[in-house]
């Protein structure tokens, strides 16, 4: 499984710094935290934030072909985006 | 066909020749010997008379002993069902078509509505309904066939699954709102898989999509299917698994019916939308599934949020947390501020109104005890000069007089200089009593840095100097420390 652009295979979802960061701005709403607590959320917040926009600025659509290897093992493979895109030639995408 | 062989004969003794045609229309003749003696008319020459009670009971009696249990296969046409319980009904195929009746005292399969169009097997006895001399098939059983059998099927599962519960709404999932992982479970060519790579393509370009190819119709499409779930689940790296197909005949999307991929869906980790077919096909996978697309368009359009979407959600948080934060840090410059107009800061000025009070009565006190001492020593100078007037010149009264203004200069400054050091003590007492209602605050987290002597407030860290010594006071310590390192803030760099 290579991927020229994408996270590293252990590194946090969307999906899950998007819920960090609603649960952040969850406790900053709260109002229980103390100035440096505040303060930290906000610094954890916006770097989500950033990190979270840098993913959708992804432009291009990533297409991956899942099977197993020989001993089993899930293994994916990229598709062009090209060859998929080739709806008038061939019935078929390129898996 | 076991049963006795009769030899029916004619008057003539001419063998019968009895025909009939199977379902598919060809002829099957059978010579029969129909010679039973009691039937047999004594008079020779006469041809025999049947009463038509007589014969329709011989045809039953033969037909009953020819085909005691027989199936056919047709399908239903004029179906009645009579308030007894009895149903009446035709079997037919492209040539002929065969009366039925299936007494409500016959066992029914249930979940069968039995209903024109249904191709059915009929087990039972042909026999000939006397009232009217036609012939029937008495139904002992009636089961469907084909799409029919499909049907029941899917009904039996549906009823055994959703007894154990794998259809309960407390099971379905959520789907994640901030998807980027999809998944999909389809086959790779037909249209399905286009479509969704397209919706995907057009509102999350930024999405990663994996496809975990299966054979969704045909033999072993149940098998394909539930093992391209698994092998999503077992690689994991997804946050919604698709697993659906197009749209197709009853037959073609059954795999989606089949207890396999129910029972993989039901296992999945990663929450399943399913879509299968159109609008209006609803199979057990739907069922399974946390949500069911009505397509696979549909399936696209829910697995992930558009990027806009996205991009909304994220820019309304980031507003958000600093609205948040900048609430905060507003709340406590309030608190703050709250100390400065409290008593810890008014002190101050009750404590120099205080002293001046004091302050006014001590310049009473003093100005009255001057008045006396200056009228005593007037009243003194007074006799003196009137002793001393004969030999003591004027310019001792000049003297007196200048002493006189002199201790009353000293007596104002004296005072002056009292309102000085009050206030000054005021101050004091004042600042003390501010400090010490700041605790709170420290408590929240604020710490004061003094300069090295304790004596400054640091205010500007972009002043301070590595190796130079500071004094932090917290709540409930101080602290000496040194700066080793001092980097300008970058807060106003944050989006």
């Amino acid at each position: 499984m290579k991927r020229k652009e994408g996270p590293a295979p252990d590194a946090p979802t969307f999906e899950s710094m998007m819920e960090r960061l609603e649960q952040l701005v969850g406790t900053l709403e709260s109002g229980n935290l103390s100035l440096e607590e505040s303060i930290h959320s906000f610094e954890e917040g916006m770097a989500l934030v950033k990190r979270c926009t840098e993913v959708l600025d992804q432009a291009e659509q990533r297409i991956q072909k899942l099977t197993r290897d020989a001993q089993g093992a899930p293994r994916t493979e990229p598709v062009a985006e090209d060859d998929e895109a080739d709806e008038g030639r061939s019935g078929e995408l390129p898996f | 066909m076991a049963g006795q062989r009769l030899a029916p004969k004619d008057p003539d003794g001419h063998t019968q020749t009895l025909a009939a045609k199977d379902r598919d229309g060809r002829t099957m003749s059978a010579r029969r010997n129909w010679g039973a003696a009691a039937r047999f008319d004594p008079r020779e020459g006469e041809p025999h008379v049947y009463t038509v009670g007589e014969i329709v009971a011989e045809l039953n009696a033969l037909l009953g002993g020819e085909y005691p249990s027989i199936t056919v296969e047709g399908e239903i046409t004029d179906f009645r069902a009579h308030p007894s319980g009895h149903e009446y009904f035709c079997i037919k195929d492209r040539r002929a078509q065969l009366q039925v009746v299936f007494f409500a005292s016959q066992p029914r399969i249930r979940g069968v509505q039995l209903k024109n169009g249904l191709a059915v097997r009929v087990t039972g006895t042909i026999t000939v309904y006397e009232a009217r001399g036609s012939m029937q098939l008495k139904a002992e059983r009636v089961s469907p066939v084909g799409f029919g059998a499909l049907q029941i099927r899917f009904e039996e599962l549906k009823r055994k699954l959703q007894a154990e519960g794998l259809f309960a709404v407390e099971r379905k999932r959520e789907l994640p709102r901030y998807a980027t992982r999809v998944a999909i479970v389809t086959s790779f060519s037909g249209a399905a898989i286009r479509d969704m790579l397209r919706i995907l393509r057009q509102r999350a370009p930024h999405a990663r999509i994996t496809v975990a190819p299966a054979r969704v119709q045909g033999d072993g499409a149940a098998l394909s299917v539930a093992a391209a779930i698994r092998l999503v689940n077992d690689w994991g790296d997804a946050d919604v698994l698709i697993v659906g197909r197009g749209g197709g005949s009853l037959e073609d999307l059954w795999a989606f019916n089949e207890e396999a991929v129910v029972r993989a869906i039901v296992a999945s980790r990663i929450p399943v939308i399913s879509a299968v077919g159109h609008e209006s096909d609803i199979t057990l996978a739907d069922l399974a599934a946390d949500v069911r697309a009505a397509t696979p368009t549909h399936a696209a359009q829910q697995a992930a949020p558009s990027r806009e979407e996205a991009r909304h959600k994220l820019h309304q948080l980031a507003v958000h947390a600093r609205e948040r934060l900048l609430r905060e840090m507003q709340r406590d410059r309030r608190h703050l501020d709250g100390y400065r107009t409290h008593r810890a800061f008014r002190e101050p000025h009750r404590q120099v109104a205080e002293g001046r009070q004091t302050l006014d009565n001590t310049r009473d006190v003093l100005a009255r005890a001057l008045e006396g001492w200056a009228l005593r020593r007037r009243s003194t100078v007074g006799s003196a000069s009137t002793r001393l007037r004969a030999h003591a010149p004027a310019r001792v009264v000049e003297r007196m007089r200048e002493r006189l203004l002199e201790l009353r200069r000293r007596a104002e400054r004296a005072s002056i200089t009292d309102l000085a050091k009050r206030r000054k003590e005021a101050g004091a007492r004042a600042r003390l009593l501010t400090s010490y209602d700041y605790r709170g605050v420290l408590r929240r987290g604020y710490a004061l840095v003094w300069n090295e002597e304790g004596a400054r407030l640091v205010n500007r860290g972009r002043n301070l100097r590595p190796g130079e010594g500071i004094r932090v006071q917290f709540h409930d310590a101080r602290a000496e420390a040194s700066v080793t390192r001092v980097d300008p803030s970058t807060e106003e760099e944050t989006p």
